[in-house]
């Protein structure tokens, strides 16, 4: 089990899953502490569009995508709900240049952030942490 | 060491977890923060972005990577951290590598959870100009040797 500093992923287990409803939809907290949440509903209208904007910019030049749907595991965009902050990158300078990683597209930048494995719902085990260290390629 | 005086990368706006990088180049990146307001349901509005300077941090040019609603409103607890406590942004030659924290709504999760959101961009060279080609002075016939 992976501990941090501030947190344990033991201290919530007595306490009620609470929901946030709001005008558009219901937001589901985890039983996880102050900052560690997990939203178990469809996304709402305005995280389509906050304040009506597009919320990635078209931005020539800059490549941007989510580690966890852009993941070599295509289910862990269904399964993933924890909350994955305080991420970590390194780059292999040998690999990671833009050059080199357009020729070797197995190499180039690693990312670290934590997930966790929620069970299967017919399961009784226990939500599972454990850090993750996704090999992206650039 | 010689230390300038200081500048700001941004007016006065909420900002916050700041990630700063130098390209080859000499071009200075910093990733940061902005808290932009709270959507109609309450939920905090963040936006991830990236400032580049070329004159050594004096000024800076910035760009919004990604506008995003918190997975998670305000639980009255001081402790609450929705984004962590530190972003990384590196450098490795003229392009700038970044890992945060973001909604993965806009890039397809099925639902909203805070994920982390990886980018790249590259500063673009500025074109040296074409130098002119220099034109040689035709030579002076040689003169024809005498037999």
């Amino acid at each position: 089990m992976l501990t941090k500093r501030k947190f344990t992923f033991s201290d919530n287990s007595d306490r009620a899953r609470s929901q946030q409803r709001t005008t558009t939809g219901t937001r589901v907290n985890s039983r996880r502490t102050a900052g560690h949440h997990t939203v178990q509903t469809a996304g709402l209208p305005e995280d389509y569009a906050p304040k009506g904007i597009r919320p990635i910019p078209l931005l020539p030049g800059v490549f941007i995508v989510d580690v966890v749907v852009n993941n070599t595991d295509p289910n862990l965009t269904n399964t993933d709900t924890f909350n994955d902050g305080e991420t970590s990158i390194t780059v292999n300078p040998a690999l990671g240049g833009v050059d080199h990683a357009a020729a070797d597209p197995n190499n180039g930048v690693s990312i670290t952030f934590t997930a966790i494995v929620m069970p299967a719902p017919a399961t009784t085990a226990s939500p599972s942490a454990e850090s993750r260290t996704m090999e992206e390629a650039v | 060491m010689t230390v300038g005086p200081e500048n700001f990368v941004t007016s006065q706006v909420e900002a916050a977890i700041p990630s700063v990088a130098v390209a080859t180049d000499g071009t200075v990146g910093v990733f940061y923060y902005t808290f932009d307001g709270f959507s109609q349901d309450n939920f905090p509005i963040f936006s991830a972005r990236l400032a580049q300077s070329t004159d050594q941090g004096v000024t800076f040019s910035h760009q919004v990577l990604l506008t995003f609603l918190s997975s998670a409103a305000d639980n009255g607890n001081s402790r609450q951290r929705v984004l962590g406590d530190y972003m990384q942004m590196k450098a490795v030659g003229s392009c700038f590598y970044g890992a945060f924290t973001g909604n993965g709504v806009p890039f397809g999760r099925p639902f909203a959870n805070h994920d982390p959101i990886f980018f790249r961009t590259c500063v673009v060279p500025t074109p040296r100009p074409t130098p002119t080609p220099r034109s040689r002075p035709t030579p002076a016939p040689r003169p024809t040797p005498p037999r």
